[in-house]
């Protein structure tokens, strides 16, 4: 990416371009999720600091603004508009997505209506924004396990599988 | 776990579009406990297992009947495990995976774990697949003796291709080169496998935080 002309160069004025990375959703609530270690936790919280020297005047922005900004600000209110409806929770963790904002489109008005009586609960729905969201090529060795294959393939005694991980192993982040 | 909850669902689809099989899937959330009743779940469960075809007699019935009741619902457990052994008697096989147990509300986690257990004992063709955190293992183990646990943590290629994902989505590709992105991959991964918890939290920024932590460390 080139700077437009007569635009300072970011090392010397380094709070001009990524101003609205300490913005994004995503970062921001980083530190707030529940189970983050606490290994990063102040480290995160200090590199979050906005990066504007004490002597920043915010009108000067006015003047830099070039493509890359715009294009940053573009992604940075993509972003919003789709943690908005919660179509993804990328943005917050496991904790955007609603079970019962999501509507699946049933057969009939009499199917859904029993649908909906049965459970307000939309897995289905929520597992296709978890998958969306997968990072493709990751824990596909479970698949592969003698132990996986036999749980699909096996008899009754061995009815239940149980995957344990604690968090960070992917649970939320890892897809 | 729920890349791998929401990998092994979809392997077992697949497998469905094969062979006559049925998945059912649930994700436990730690914001969702009070719409996450044992209820709610079971009826969820359900829900998927006779969404796609037409409507079950039986199903109608408890329907009317409870519409016909003071209050509306009248949906109880009891009714719920009747019509899903039901359920799952006309079907040949049936998996039903639970993602995060450990978010699932605590105190009703073992009635959950009955439920299920009641099903899978009265269906013997029911394959259950769960995750969690290591802890909710010893309440799963007490309603399924013979639970097959396999303990899930990122492997050094895992950490890797997901360091690599997360680095060629850099917003400011300015800043990186290749021989900065080499080392950033070689050291987090190095010192990272050991931790295994950790790795999949990072973004970009932190990610060149950690990784100048991490030589500082070294030297």
């Amino acid at each position: 990416m080139k700077l437009s002309p007569g635009h300072p160069s970011k090392s010397h004025q380094p709070w001009i371009l990524p101003t609205w990375r300490w913005l994004k959703p995503t970062q921001a609530l980083l530190h707030h999720k529940p189970h983050h270690p606490a290994f990063f936790s102040s480290a995160q919280r200090n590199f979050y600091k906005p990066p504007y020297p004490d002597t920043f005047k915010p009108h000067r922005t006015i003047f830099t603004v070039n493509q890359h900004f715009e294009e940053s600000i573009m992604a940075y209110t993509k972003n919003a508009y789709s943690s908005k409806f919660g179509d993804s929770n990328a943005n917050c963790g496991n904790i955007t997505d609603s079970f019962i904002t999501h509507t699946t489109v049933y057969k009939s008005d009499e199917h859904s209506k029993i649908m909906r009586w049965l459970s307000p609960l939309e897995p289905s729905s929520r597992h296709q924004s978890v998958r969306n969201s997968r990072f493709e090529g990751v824990g596909g060795w479970l698949l592969l396990t003698s132990e996986f294959r036999e749980w699909r393939e096996g008899g009754a005694d061995k009815a239940v599988l149980f995957c344990s991980g604690n968090p960070g192993v992917g649970k939320t982040y890892l897809r | 776990m729920r890349n791998t909850s929401s990998l092994v669902i979809d392997s077992l689809c697949d497998q469905a579009g094969k062979e006559d099989i049925t998945v059912a899937c649930l994700y436990c959330d730690f914001v969702a406990q009070e719409e996450q009743t044992i209820t709610s779940m079971m009826g969820a469960i359900l829900k998927q297992l006779v969404g796609r075809g037409d409507i079950p007699d039986y199903l109608r019935e408890a329907f009317q009947k409870g519409q016909n009741e003071i209050g509306g619902r009248g949906l109880l457990l009891s009714d719920l495990i009747r019509m899903l052994k039901t359920a799952i008697a006309s079907l040949r096989k049936v998996f039903i995976c639970i993602d995060a147990l450990d978010e699932f509300l605590p105190k009703n986690l073992p009635e959950l774990l009955k439920s299920l257990g009641d099903i899978v004992q009265e269906s013997p063709n029911t394959r259950v697949f769960l995750t969690g955190r290591p802890h909710v293992a010893g309440a799963i183990q007490r309603y399924f003796a013979k639970t097959v646990v396999i303990p899930i943590s990122p492997n050094t290629d895992d950490i890797k291709s997901y360091l690599e994902m997360k680095l060629d989505l850099d917003d400011d590709p300015e800043a990186m080169d290749n021989d900065l992105r080499a080392d950033i991959i070689k050291v987090i991964v190095d010192k990272m496998s050991d931790m295994c918890v950790g790795a999949f939290y990072l973004s970009i920024p932190s990610m060149v935080y950690t990784y100048k932590i991490l030589c500082l460390d070294s030297f």
